[in-house]
């Protein structure tokens, strides 16, 4: 049975189908367009700016919004938060009920730029000055954690997505190469992709980091964090594009590409590796956790993205003080928002796997 | 006559055929790694011993014996062959940070780390085999869909978060300690009494390190057992008139299990370097906790020798794979 | 000449729903040292009959009536324990691709004699002794090294003798074939037939040979059942079967084989 890139798009189509039948998976992604929805208008949706700092609530947890004033139902608000030290210098916060601070929508507060470059203070929803409402709770230096968590999306999510779309392009490149011309060529691209493999992932990263100058600034930073992680990334995904390519290459198309005198670069590019996409699109959702988790690690231990920018990760360094999560737990929210990402980018991977299946069992047929 | 009879053992002993094979691939990648390291350390900007030049204490025969030792005013190939020899010769160069030769303490982190692994890893496969046979003998049911579930949340979840949330609880209730290898007391416990503080301090790094490894291997254990048990031979064994026991553990388990056995080089080097995060986190004074200072503190020689380790021990695993995985499947062997 | 095998009225269904019927009120008998030939094309439900005799059918498909009676017990009623018993013991089962009938990482050797193992007495070298015989018998060469081999160093007609060799190894009455030359090549093919009379000969075993090869059963049978769209539309000697097919189905196979 030959196979034409017009049946395959149908195939693939089957393939959407059978994925969109999988209501989990579906849910999935739901969550992951609203997180990354959130992070796009993260400046919208936050409260506060991500360096908005105030000492005095250091630690302060969770502020209650209320609903009920008394026991009638009225607009959400908050009280005023309180300030006192017990007998162990530890900070105790309580409800000043004698300030009330409803909760606003459309409020004007930090000023941020939209589209990157319209000045705009329109937040979503907030409380006026000085009420402060902190919905999860705030850091060391009473910086807003859910405004944060908002902020340090962009970083975590668009490190996964930028990461892997490089170490795709590449595995595409290398994979494509190494598994239409075979042999010689293969085997040393392959084994040079083996060594990439060998080496602990995270000792790489460290070593890689540490080659980076020290005077970089944190943009900097960030897109060497994203070239690291591309380059440990590139070859899984490189492995199996090749290994797709060596059972297409056989396919009578590509015999009658060749028969007509295409050259065996654009057999590569437009022939075999369109057909490799839609197969490897698992392969990608299934890469991207990977790359979340390496920005979050490195920012962990503190060489990725530096404060005062947010990232999940250096957001749960504060984390790493047993005596912190013993009496702030709410630090560990970020961490939870790593997981739902992680879970999520797992389910739709593996989702979009098993609907390809049939596809990627009969392609290795050859 | 004595190279037929050699020629006569190899051609004979498929095994050693094999092992031998294997072997010779592993050196061109052992010095692809340390050529990598190097052109790493090349990269760093300095000279590493500027900051040698810079430490008061360090004596001007010390700088220039290390001078001579790696070759440093010499082209950088040359560099590069002392720096492959003094490997070998097992001297890694010297500490900044530390101000003793990398040698003297990377053998105790290099043990630390490996004690931690070696429990993960045999938590691991001690809880994901059995769990994945028994979600394959009852798939579908109730059992086997939570058994899916928990691993999937396992997956997913990061282990340095995991590890968090342990010593969160371990903080609240008191149960575990919280970091750290030894009690204050150690050095007074008797030998048996040692052995259980460490393992009570490895508990929470270990079994946060297990989880995701656990989720899985009880997959893949679950899945080969699946494909395995709907082969014809598992008809064969039951035509034969075998009872179930022999035809699940004995027929099926050989042939899902094989598979897994490469598997075990690759768990392990992935539990090295998984680890390095989980010990940061406990305070585990293992190999990853020290590259990590190395890093921070640019100790430049601690780093590149930390690395090589960890792809050394990777080799290692994949090697006893391979020969595991021969051992087991005649199939490769005869190749 | 006594019937050592009696299939009564035998219907299998897939699960829960009556009216797919794989096996339909299916009856026929094998004789003692007899040689029954099931012939039929793919989806004739030759095969699910031979599997329903010793209850290895596959879990969507069930049993809704008949009775399958071997030396007076019926082996639809046996209990797991019992048809355990009979499993390999008393009725032999010979598959079609030997290769995945036999477990890749067990040598041959080992694997006939765990058939002793579990269905003797025998000591280790009795069993050892007669591994050796029975590789013999089947016309094996060199058993000594054989035992040692593992499935994937046989050539295809060797693996199928070997099987041959675990299946008769505990001295069973019955031997059901399925297909067990359909993967050989034509001179493989004669071979085992003869062995299979030698077989029937010497051992005094029954066979039931479930196969499309309507020109093996002409050599080998004695009596033939021609199933089609799980029913037997004829049922005879295989003389009688060959040379004067009566219903239009055993008449198109025939025609098909003068082809």
């Amino acid at each position: 049975m030959t196979n034409k890139p017009y049946e395959s798009m149908s195939e693939f189509q089957m393939a959407l189908r059978t994925f969109s039948r999988n209501r989990v998976a579906l849910f999935c992604v739901l969550v992951l367009f609203l997180l990354y929805m959130g992070a796009i208008f993260a400046d919208f949706l936050s409260p506060y700016r991500y360096d908005n700092e105030d000492r005095r609530y250091s630690y302060c947890p969770p502020t209650q919004i209320h609903f009920f004033d008394d026991g009638a139902p009225s607009w959400p608000f908050v009280y005023g938060i309180d300030l006192e030290y017990n007998e162990y210098h530890k900070r105790i916060y309580t409800e000043d009920r004698s300030k009330k601070y409803p909760v606003k929508l459309l409020m004007k507060g930090d000023e941020y730029r939209l589209l990157g470059f319209i000045p705009i203070k329109t937040h979503l929803w907030g409380v006026e000055a000085p009420g402060r409402v902190y919905l999860i709770g705030a850091d060391s230096r009473g910086r807003d954690l859910w405004s944060r968590i908002l902020y340090g999306s962009r970083v975590s999510l668009s490190i996964g997505l930028i990461g892997v779309f490089i170490s795709f392009t590449i595995g595409l490149l290398v994979g494509g190469i190494s598994g239409y011309y075979g042999g010689r060529v293969d085997n040393i691209l392959m084994r040079i992709a083996e060594m990439v493999m060998m080496v602990p992932g995270f000792y790489l990263l460290l070593a890689l980091r540490a080659a980076v100058p020290p005077d970089f600034n944190s943009v900097q930073v960030y897109f060497a964090i994203i070239i690291i992680l591309s380059f440990i990334g590139w070859a899984g995904l490189a492995r199996i594009i090749r290994g797709m390519c060596l059972s297409l290459r056989e396919r009578e198309f590509v015999m009658a590409a060749k028969s007509i005198g295409l050259s065996d670069f654009k057999i590569i590019v437009r022939h075999i590796l369109p057909h490799t996409l839609s197969y490897s699109i698992f392969a990608v959702m299934l890469s991207i956790p990977g790359y979340i988790l390496g920005e979050s690690a490195l920012s962990l231990i503190g060489l990725g993205i530096q404060d005062p920018f947010a990232s999940w990760g250096n957001m749960l360094s504060d984390a790493m003080s047993i005596v912190k999560i013993k009496f702030y737990p709410w630090i560990l929210v970020p961490g939870f928002f790593i997981f739902i990402t992680v879970i999520s980018f797992n389910v739709v991977g593996d989702a979009l796997r098993d609907a390809l299946d049939p596809m990627l069992k009969s392609e290795g047929q050859g | 006559m004595a190279l037929d009879k050699t020629l006569k053992f190899v051609r004979s002993n498929g095994m050693f055929l094999y092992v031998m094979k294997r072997l010779l691939i592993s050196i061109p990648m052992l010095l692809a790694i340390a050529l990598l390291t190097f052109i790493l350390m090349q990269m760093t900007p300095g000279d590493y011993l500027d900051t040698m030049r810079m430490n008061p204490q360090m004596s001007e025969e010390t700088i220039e014996y290390y001078q001579k030792l790696y070759q440093l005013d010499q082209p950088v190939w040359k560099q590069f062959g002392a720096w492959l020899i003094n490997m070998c010769k097992l001297e890694f160069g010297y500490s900044f940070h530390y101000n003793v030769p990398v040698t003297k303490i990377i053998g105790g982190r290099l043990f630390n780390t490996f004690i931690l692994s070696l429990a993960s890893f045999l938590l691991t496969w001690a809880v994901a085999i059995p769990l994945g046979i028994w979600a394959a003998l009852n798939r579908n049911k109730f059992s086997d869909r939570f058994i899916q579930f928990m691993s999937y949340v396992g997956l997913s979840m990061p282990s340095f978060f995991l590890a968090m949330i342990f010593l969160y609880f371990a903080s609240q209730t008191g149960v575990l300690p919280l970091g750290g290898m030894y009690g204050p007391n150690h050095e007074d416990l008797n030998w048996f009494q040692k052995i259980w503080d460490v393992m009570r301090h490895m508990a929470i790094p270990a079994v946060a390190l297990s989880v995701g490894s656990i989720a899985g291997l009880q997959r893949i254990m679950r899945g080969n057992m699946l494909e395995v048990l709907g082969q014809k031979y598992i008809l064969t064994a039951k035509a034969k008139g075998l009872p179930q026991n022999r035809i699940v553990y004995h027929h099926a388990l050989r042939n899902a299990v094989n598979p897994m056995i490469t598997l075990l080089g690759y768990e392990f080097s992935g539990l090295l370097s998984g680890a390095a995060l989980i010990e940061i986190i406990c305070s585990w004074p293992g190999l990853g906790a020290l590259m990590l200072t190395a890093v921070r503190s640019k100790d430049i020689y601690l780093v590149m020798a930390s690395m090589m380790m960890g792809g050394f021990l990777f080799l290692i695993g994949n090697l006893l794979a391979d020969i595991a995985l021969a051992k087991v499947d005649p199939r490769i062997r005869y190749d | 000449m006594k019937n050592l095998l009696k299939i009564r009225d035998l219907t299998v269904c897939v699960e829960h729903q009556d009216n797919k019927k794989i096996v339909n009120q299916v009856t026929f008998d094998v004789k003692d040292a007899g040689i029954v030939g099931l012939v039929g094309g793919s989806g004739s439900g030759k095969t699910t009959t031979g599997y329903a005799i010793l209850g290895l059918l596959d879990p969507a498909l069930s049993v809704t009536s008949g009775q399958i009676e071997y030396k007076g017990q019926d082996l639809l009623k046996a209990s797991d324990s019992e048809i355990r018993k009979v499993r390999g013991g008393e009725i032999g089962m010979i598959f079609q691709e030997p290769l995945n009938a036999f477990n890749p990482v067990f040598s041959i050797g080992y694997q006939i004699d765990e058939m002793l193992q579990y269905h003797t007495d025998l000591g280790k070298n009795q069993r050892e002794a007669r591994i050796l015989e029975l590789l013999d018998l089947v016309g094996l060469p060199d058993p000594k090294r054989l035992i040692k081999n593992y499935p994937h160093q046989l050539s295809g007609g060797m693996r199928q003798r070997a099987m041959i060799a675990q299946a008769i190894a505990p001295n069973p009455d019955l031997i059901i074939a399925d297909e067990p030359t359909s993967n050989l090549d034509v001179t493989h093919q004669a071979r085992i037939i003869e062995l299979f009379q030698k077989i029937r000969t010497e051992l005094k075993l029954s066979i039931l040979l479930i196969t499309h090869d309507l020109g093996m059963v002409g050599h080998l049978c004695d009596e033939v059942a021609v199933m089609c769209k799980g029913n037997i539309v004829e049922f005879g000697t295989a003389e009688e079967i060959v040379s004067d097919p009566q219903h239009q189905y055993t008449k198109d196979l025939m025609g098909a084989l003068k082809l």
